[in-house]
């Protein structure tokens, strides 16, 4: 179960008030949720068989911890933060396993999935964290302090660590990508 | 660096399949894990439930489902009809209940759990090519199979018959717990029948003992039961091949149930909600099967359950 910090911010005690200034249902947490973890997970694993099941269960332990009565006041941080730790489960269980991701033959066409077999391979050699932060914030589009709400982070240690994970990730992604446009890293 | 990341995830929505099985637990009550009392002396029981789980699953014509099948043939023996009934019991007040019938081409199997959490109830049969699923809400799904989908509960009884055997559980038991926690008596004859009484002790939980009745002619179980240290118990009785109440092969609703007939080809939502819940659930048995120990995670099975509730 979450209990860090970031879940603390995510999770206030009194009166079930969302976004919206109501009370949600897992329904509607679904709804509303459903693409965004569907999105983080699946930047990270590489088999969609393994992102549909652990898009699963982070959407399961969020109707768990709905139902055990948890109040949440900013659902889709609180979201990815499950999402995260999820898949940093499911990427050691890879590990553990010693699985070598695949593509098959339909994605290994696509130049889009090349591209994302690349980028997952550099992911997988950054610190966890700072792969994370890459996700979150280019993917799931979350400023920097959200980052840090969902890493557990100031919002300056947020900033260092992105800047850290963009340093890094332009260093091994060198001879892959073309790196060199950083108009958009701070936004 | 963000267009880079663009086409990152594998699709910007999720997938329809996954929606319709999101949504579906979405919708669901909490359920509790019926299968409380994780023992490793359990892993007979959930062998059965295993092994039934996945016979049902078949109907699902997936490759994914198929390997489950596969694995469900692995064995055979020469049982056409058993009926197994489980009931456990724990100082907390909760208590659950389990039956396993075949005869023939007819299967049920069902259970039920009340406790803190309230009840919770499950009740899957097969007669006649329509499959009757029931998850303890107001509607049961009455799916009919083609006649092009094999379905075999025969082959699913003898396989569970198979993994059922006293040599098997006690190899398995030997292995885990070490030969001298296992006590195996001379058979002796009772009602006319030889049968020799098995104890078992668990030495990494002092207290929790097994005692098992088998048929010494045929190698399968009559009667297990188990005190657990902690006051927890359950019995389970074992019939095999020998005739039993047909009844019992009858889902047992409560009045108020509504059938619904569902095409197995058009299914979607809903069904794939139920159907999902069965090949987690018998994943989750397996699992405790192969471990022969509780799972890891006690709140990762919650939690899978709660998703497969179907």
């Amino acid at each position: 179960m979450e209990t860090g910090t970031s879940q603390a911010a995510a999770i206030k005690q009194g009166p079930s008030m969302w976004e919206e200034g109501r009370a949600m249902n897992p329904t509607e947490l679904q709804r509303l949720y459903l693409d965004d973890v569907w999105r983080y997970v699946s930047s990270r694993l590489d088999r969609p068989e393994d992102a549909e099941d652990v898009t699963m269960e982070v959407m399961a332990a969020a109707f768990t911890r709905l139902r055990d009565d948890t109040v949440v006041a900013e659902p889709r941080i609180w979201l990815l933060t499950i999402a995260k730790n999820k898949v940093a489960d499911a990427l050691r269980r890879r590990y553990r396993r010693r699985e070598t991701p695949l593509m098959d033959s339909e994605q290994a066409e696509g130049a889009d999935h090349l591209r994302r077999f690349a980028v997952n391979s550099i992911l997988d050699k950054l610190p966890d964290d700072q792969s994370q932060a890459l996700v979150l914030k280019y993917v799931n589009g979350l400023s920097t302090d959200e980052v840090g709400s969902v890493l557990k982070r100031s919002p300056e240690a947020a900033n260092s660590l992105l800047q850290r994970a963009r340093q890094n990730f332009r260093e091994l992604g060198a001879g892959t990508f073309d790196l060199t446009d950083r108009e958009d890293e701070d936004q | 660096m963000k267009n880079l990341f663009d086409k990152q995830p594998i699709s910007d929505e999720a997938p329809r399949g996954l929606r319709n099985k999101v949504e579906y637990a979405s919708r669901q009550e909490p359920r509790k894990a019926w299968f409380a009392p994780r023992y490793r002396w359990a892993a007979a029981g959930t062998a059965v439930a295993a092994a039934a789980v996945a016979g049902v699953m078949f109907i699902m014509p997936s490759s994914a489902e198929a390997k489950t099948w596969d694995m469900v043939q692995d064995a055979y023996g020469k049982v056409r009809g058993m009926l197994i009934q489980m009931r456990f019991d724990d100082p907390k007040g909760e208590s659950g209940e389990m039956l396993i019938a075949g005869k023939g081409n007819d299967w049920r199997v069902s259970f039920k759990n009340s406790g803190d959490h309230g009840p919770d109830s499950m009740d899957i049969s097969y007669s006649g090519g329509e499959i009757t699923l029931w998850d303890g809400g107001d509607t049961a799904q009455v799916i009919s199979l083609g006649m092009n989908i094999p379905f075999q509960p025969e082959q699913v009884m003898q396989n569970m018959a198979e993994q059922l055997t006293a040599s098997k559980i006690f190899e398995q038991h030997a292995d885990d717990m070490g030969r001298q926690n296992i006590r195996v008596e001379q058979p002796v004859v009772v009602d006319g029948r030889r049968v020799f009484n098995v104890y078992i002790s668990d030495p990494d939980n002092a207290g929790n003992q097994v005692h098992v009745v088998v048929d010494a002619e045929t190698d399968l179980p009559i009667s297990m039961q188990m005190q657990g240290v902690r006051g927890e118990s359950m019995q389970m009785s074992f019939q095999f091949n020998g005739e039993f109440d047909r009844s019992l092969l009858q889902p047992v609703l409560p009045s108020g149930v509504k059938f619904k007939h569902t095409d197995p080809k058009t299914m979607d939502g809903e069904g794939d909600g139920m159907l999902h819940e069965l090949k987690e659930f018998g994943k989750v048995l397996k699992d405790m099967h192969d471990s022969g120990k509780p799972h890891e995670d006690e709140s990762e099975v919650r939690i899978e359950r709660a998703v497969n509730r179907g």
